[in-house]
């Protein structure tokens, strides 16, 4: 059975099918009207798209540390939320500390989710940045797969000091009293998000992030900084919680963002990172700024 | 089209081969709870689009059971083989960062001596590697067992500039023709041996020049005849270097020195984190760094002014463990060992020195410290000689408990302090020359300090004898009950109570004394005398144990719909503990400080030289309570007062368009009984009001009848006194940009201002201390850093270049990342010349002169405050200018730093990065202080308000990183 479905699984991601198209998020009033899409300055034909109204596959990523009254909050507002949206949205969770698991594939059931989510840890060592990419990647040959709707959604508390990787720079000689190596500290974070922000360029589902306790220092400035590049070059949004009282309506706002997204299908024989263009009769588009044609 | 075709129809194969062999996805597509008709309704017309959502989550559970990543359904080794994973698998980094004093620009404080460039060598070295422990056919650790190694290592050398004033090479032999005071008038140098009462002497009338009331013959030619010159003077002088520059003015600021330091730093940081099952997580930290720092040749001579070579060892190990015992309770516990040990004393040679000078009664081989009044001295630093051996031991527990709209944190510490302290002040001894045993006894602007020295007459000696270290212990215990509690959607309130208790100090061994006001001294028989730990019905400590209660309340209110403001504010009262410090304070009677006192230090001196110091009159231990009688006498004040603070704390912050973020903030703290200085309180002091005395206190047995304690100098709290009080407030703007095309910057501004009573040197009037309330010494109130990083809009997918090749990928991936920092200056603390106070005022302020502007209209090197504005107070007065001045200040300091990253992507999870950074990269000069010692207004130093050069330079430092 395994060897099957892998066979099954290469075909699908290797067929020319999927790596002359491309999807992309968008946000505008009535996408089912004559939108004009350009990759690069050429113009790219619009196959398809789904509006609002079709079915959304949301991967919820948990990557929660440290705030259980937060991750509480979030959690709650979560369900109360999704069961408010109706039957069109099936959640999947994953946990993302200690390498990315799946805790239940994608439902429309709110009972099992919240069972879920209330089974998970609130404890470990933030994953994030160590799975963002293979969240993408996953996202992206889900979106492939079928005409549907797929986005992701991060929900974390960790601070970059409880990463296991050596992203702080930790003083190791106290006696070298001259040493200017750690004056810009947030380098090394900016490397690694660099090195993702790379690979998202080529991400077609939108990734989003939700921090549940928004740090103001110096490293988790550079590190939060991150997240927002994660969102932006996926056409998603990163927002960063204040207080738990905050909770309820930041998680609100974003799945109504989420919800009210389409996904445009285009052609897209072109190379290289390319600058996206979308405009509608009917006003004003959001969308990503550029992406790396397939 | 056929391969479209192909896939289509395996798609179209898979969904339905979906649909019929996974029961479960179905099953997990239908929601369990039960279905409403609306629900049902909305199904049937969905059914079309449900083939694609079925298709969709078949592809999704193929892709994650293919990478490994459900439950039981693939191996680690698999998962990352997959879809690249990247926590199953070793990452790290391996660096090098250079400097060198070839890409830098010349320091401004070099430069203006003449000098065309300042040594430096730098090469920083290291890597870090982490991911899964396994061992192969040892242990397979992937999923639950991680490592993190870091190794660093520092090759250095670098130039640092002193600019001193050294006695000019007539003068070394006793040619003092050439000295001039302050205003550059001719000094004349008087005899010692020619001091007798001056028959004339009107004794209702004041000390003058012309009512001496003991007269001095001038040495003929302002030289001292070459037989009057103390051998040990004469042998220590050979190693004190000759002036080799003329800053001036008058022979001052001649001596330039450059050396340079060696730095050779090793060390590693290892981490290994264990998880045990899901809930419980082990972590294991071990951190070990070596370090030698040789002393700074100020002087190339044994003779130098600096602190001896050190050697650093650091060593901390910890064990912490995290269980989620419920998904409501978390339990987390940890200990920590971390020594620390600073050693010079294992460095020294076997020289003696002092015996090599003929300086005798001293018990060190190194050189002893000679310091003269008006110049740089000679020998080391005080309290250089030192072994500490630190050790500190914690143990933190906490129980996180969520209960609703409550989170309770349960959290208890305790830590234990022991060091092991060898620190001499003066292993062979310390010599004060000052010019008044060469000047006319009485008259300010006469004398010298070096010719005083010529003659060996120290009119202030101090030896210190510590025969084996002191080994202090002090341990404390915190209890904490915590409640976090959302009142409402928008409101949060939390509250928090900590008990602390800290124990005293105590010694291992006992080995430690203090001051007890009320103990009846043998010798004198009189209240004040050294009680000993564990002797004589006292405890092993001196003080109680203090049990404090801390509570804390904050506030956590978002007052819009929309979220985007939110209002934070916090109250709070805490103390802060009585720190252990190092050295041998409170260990008289074990260890010992002589110090032979001068019974005038007008007409006599305490030592000379060539007699060297007087031995201790009993061998160590001496346990007399009288023990420190005649010097000074440490005392660990016997009370449970401890500094505490109350701190409000306010902000307001917003969220702004385009990514930005206002945040306001104001802040008041308040503190009571802050650790100070025993010359900061009125312990043995003689009350001000004997300055109507006049020179009769220069006369030691009539000072002492004067003084609370007669038979003891100073009574010395080593910084350990509850006494001072400090009143901080603040208001601070951050303005913060989220990146968005590319730049992201941390805007930050903030006014503060901060008044005590205790900071600086010390206080004019320790008897009113209000008389001492002033903006704090060494305070900038000021304070502006903006941080940014800028992506250069270059390279593809970027505006610029965005058209794929050779040179887009070479422009391509440049990050400018900066810091700037600007502090306004610290309030200018003026000083007086001289200090005719009979030795009861220890740090006089200086008079304000009526009607003069003290600001001057363009502040410059050449005169940033109007010295005019000021004079020294008369002899045996007050001054009246405040401690630190309400509204002068020093020269404001600013630095820019950039750095400019160049990263190479080799694959997917290699890169290298290229860093340039150039610290203070515009190169500029931050202003010394100026000359704050104003004079009497017959000799003002020519010099005061003016500032002598600037310092700083911009470095370069060069890096490369490969990350994998």
């Amino acid at each position: 059975m395994g060897a099957v479905r892998l066979a099954v699984l290469a075909a699908l991601l290797a067929s020319p099918a999927f790596s002359e198209v491309l999807k992309t998020a968008v946000w505008c009033q009535d996408p089912q009207q004559a939108i004009a899409v350009s990759l690069g300055g050429e113009v790219a034909a619009v196959r398809s798209v789904q509006t609002a109204e079709d079915h959304l596959i949301l991967l919820l990523v948990m990557d929660t540390v440290k705030f259980p009254d937060r991750v509480d909050a979030a959690r709650d507002a979560l369900v109360a939320k999704l069961t408010s949206l109706g039957p069109k949205y099936f959640v999947s969770v994953m946990s993302a500390q200690d390498g990315l698991r799946v805790i239940l594939d994608p439902v429309r059931g709110r009972a099992k989710l919240l069972e879920k989510l209330r089974s998970l840890d609130v404890r470990g060592v933030p994953g994030l940045m160590d799975v963002v990419e293979q969240v993408s990647e996953i996202a992206d040959q889900t979106l492939a797969s079928a005409d549907v709707r797929v986005a992701v959604l991060f929900i974390t508390d960790g601070e970059i000091e409880d990463y296991r990787g050596d992203y702080t720079i930790p003083v190791v000689n106290p006696s070298d009293s001259s040493d200017l190596s750690r004056r810009f500290r947030g380098q090394l974070i900016l490397e690694r998000i660099r090195s993702i922000v790379d690979r998202l360029e080529g991400a077609q589902a939108p990734l989003f992030f939700l921090h549940l306790a928004r740090q103001y220092d110096q490293l988790n400035e550079v590190y939060q900084n991150g997240m927002s590049e994660f969102s932006q070059t996926t056409g998603g949004r990163a927002v960063f919680v204040r207080g738990v009282q905050e909770v309820p309506a930041v998680v609100e706002q974003l799945l109504d963002e989420i919800a009210a997204h389409s996904v445009v299908t285009i052609d897209a024989s072109c190379e290289g990172i390319q600058k996206l263009e979308i405009r509608s009769p009917e006003g004003s588009v959001r969308h990503r700024e550029t992406v790396r044609c397939p | 089209m056929k391969l479209v075709a192909l896939a289509s129809a395996l798609l179209g194969v898979f969904a339905q081969a979906a649909v019929a062999a996974t029961a479960g996805v179905s099953e997990s597509l239908e929601t369990t709870e039960a279905a409403s008709a609306q629900q049902d309704r909305v199904r049937r017309k969905d059914r079309p689009e449900m083939a694609q959502v079925r298709q969709a989550v078949q592809a999704f559970r193929l892709i994650t059971a293919s990478a490994g990543l459900r439950p039981g359904a693939a191996s680690d080794a698999q998962r990352t083989a997959a879809v690249g994973g990247r926590s199953s698998s070793w990452h790290g980094r391996v660096f090098e960062y250079l400097r060198n004093d070839a890409l830098d620009a010349v320091p401004h404080e070099v430069v203006q001596r003449g000098g065309d460039r300042n040594l430096r060598r730098r090469n920083q070295f290291g890597f870090t590697l982490n991911g899964p422990l396994a061992v192969p056919k040892l242990y397979d650790g992937r999923g639950r067992t991680f490592f993190t190694l870091s190794y660093e290592g520092t090759r250095e050398r670098v130039g640092r500039s002193y600019l001193r004033t050294l006695a000019t090479a007539q003068r070394r032999f006793g040619d003092f023709s050439d000295l001039v005071d302050k205003a550059g008038n001719a000094l004349t140098i008087y005899d010692p041996a020619s001091t007798r009462a001056n028959p004339l002497y009107d004794a209702s009338r004041r000390v003058s020049r012309s009512n001496l009331e003991h007269v001095r013959d001038p040495f003929p030619n302002n030289r001292i005849p070459s037989q009057r010159l103390d051998s040990v003077a004469l042998a220590a002088n050979r190693e004190y270097p000759l002036p080799n520059t003329a800053v001036g003015p008058f022979y001052r600021n001649n001596y330039w020195s450059n050396p340079s330091e060696r730095n050779t730093p090793d060390g590693f940081i290892a981490r290994v984190d264990h998880n045990l099952g899901d809930s419980q997580k082990v972590t294991l930290n071990i951190n070990s760094s070596d370090g030698f720092s040789d002393g700074l040749d100020i002087y190339p001579t044994a003779a130098n002014y600096a602190r001896p070579d050190r050697e650093f060892v650091s060593r901390s190990v910890s064990l912490s463990d995290t269980v989620n015992l419920t998904a409501n309770l978390t339990y987390r516990a940890s200990v920590k060992a971390r020594s620390e040990i600073v050693d010079t004393n294992s460095l020294l040679g076997d020289q003696d020195l002092p015996r090599d000078l003929g300086l005798q009664g001293v018990n060190g081989k190194v050189f002893p410290a000679l310091r003269f009044r008006g110049y740089t001295g000679m020998g080391p630093s005080q309290r250089s000689y030192l072994r500490n051996a630190l050790a500190v031991y914690d143990f933190d527990n906490e129980l996180i408990l969520r209960a609703g709209k409550h989170t309770w944190t349960i959290a208890s510490t305790a830590n234990l302090v022991d060091w092991g302290t060898l620190e001499l002040d003066a292993p062979s001894g310390t010599f004060s020359f000052s010019d008044r045993l060469t000047g006319l006894p009485g008259i300010n602007n006469t004398g010298d300090g070096f010719a005083t020295y010529l003659l060996g007459q120290a009119w202030r000696a101090e030896a210190t004898d510590q025969p084996q270290p002191a080994y202090l212990h002090r341990k404390s215990f915190q209890n904490t009950v915590g409640n976090q509690w959302q009142v409402r959607p928008n409101l949060t309130l939390s509250l928090r109570v900590t008990v602390d208790a800290t124990s005293p100090r105590t010694e291992k061994y006992d080995r430690q004394s203090s001051f007890d006001l009320s103990a009846i001294n043998d010798a004198t028989g009189t209240p004040g005398a050294l009680v000993f730990a564990g002797r004589n019905g006292q405890g092993r400590a001196f003080q109680p144990y203090r049990v404090r209660t801390e509570p804390r309340i904050g506030i956590s209110w978002s007052p819009t719909e929309s979220r985007s403001t939110v209002v934070r504010g916090s109250l709070l009262r805490s103390y802060s503990a009585v720190s252990l410090r190092s050295g041998p304070f409170a260990t008289q009677g074990f260890s010992g400080r002589r110090f032979p006192v001068s019974q005038n230090r007008q007409l006599v001196p305490a030592v000379t030289l060539a007699q060297g110091f007087p031995a201790l009159t009993n061998p160590l231990p001496d346990l007399r309570n009288d023990f420190a009688n005649g010097s000074d006498v440490d005392m660990i004040p016997a009370t449970a007062a401890q500094p505490n603070f109350n701190h409000l704390s306010l902000e307001v912050e917003r969220k702004l368009p385009k990514g930005l973020m206002l945040r306001a903030r104001g802040r008041a703290t308040r503190g009571r009984d802050l650790l100070v200085g025993g010359h900061i309180v009125s312990l043995n002091q003689v009350p001000l009001s004997a300055l109507a005395y006049r020179d009769r206190l220069n006369d030691e047995a009539f000072r002492r009848s004067l003084r609370p304690f007669p038979h003891f100098q100073q009574i010395r709290a080593n910084y350990q006194y509850p006494s001072g009080r400090l009143h901080y407030d603040e208001g601070q703007v951050t303005l913060r940009k989220r990146t968005g095309d590319g730049l992201s910057f941390d805007f930050d501004y903030a006014y503060r201002r901060r008044k005590d009573d205790y900071s600086g040197r010390g206080v004019q009037n320790p008897h009113d201390r209000k008389s001492a309330w002033a903006h704090s010494v060494g305070f900038r109130p000021q304070r502006l850093s903006l941080s940014y990083t800028y992506e250069l809009p270059i390279g593809p997918g970027r505006p610029l270049l965005g058209r794929r090749g050779p040179l887009a990928t070479l422009v391509s991936d440049w990050t400018v990342s900066g810091y700037t920092r600007w502090y306004s200056g610290d309030p200018i603390v003026l000083e007086p010349m001289f200090n005719n106070t009979g030795g009861i005022v220890r740090f006089l302020q200086v008079d304000a002169v009526p009607g003069m502007n003290p600001h001057v209209r363009d502040p410059g090197p050449s005169r940033w405050f109007n010295p005019h504005a000021f004079v020294d107070p008369p002899d045996f007065a007050l001054g009246n200018v405040a401690r630190s001045h309400p509204t002068l200040r020093n020269p404001d300091y600013r630095n820019h730093d950039i750095s400019i990253t160049k990263r190479v992507v080799l694959s997917q999870e290699q890169s290298v990065e290229v860093l340039v950074q150039s610290f203070n990269f515009l190169n500029q000069g931050n202003w010394y202080d100026p000359d704050n010692e104003i004079g009497p207004a017959n000799a003002r130093n020519v010099n005061a308000g003016r500032i002598i050069g600037s310092r700083g330079g911009r470095v370069l430092q060069l890096g490369l990183r490969y990350n994998f």
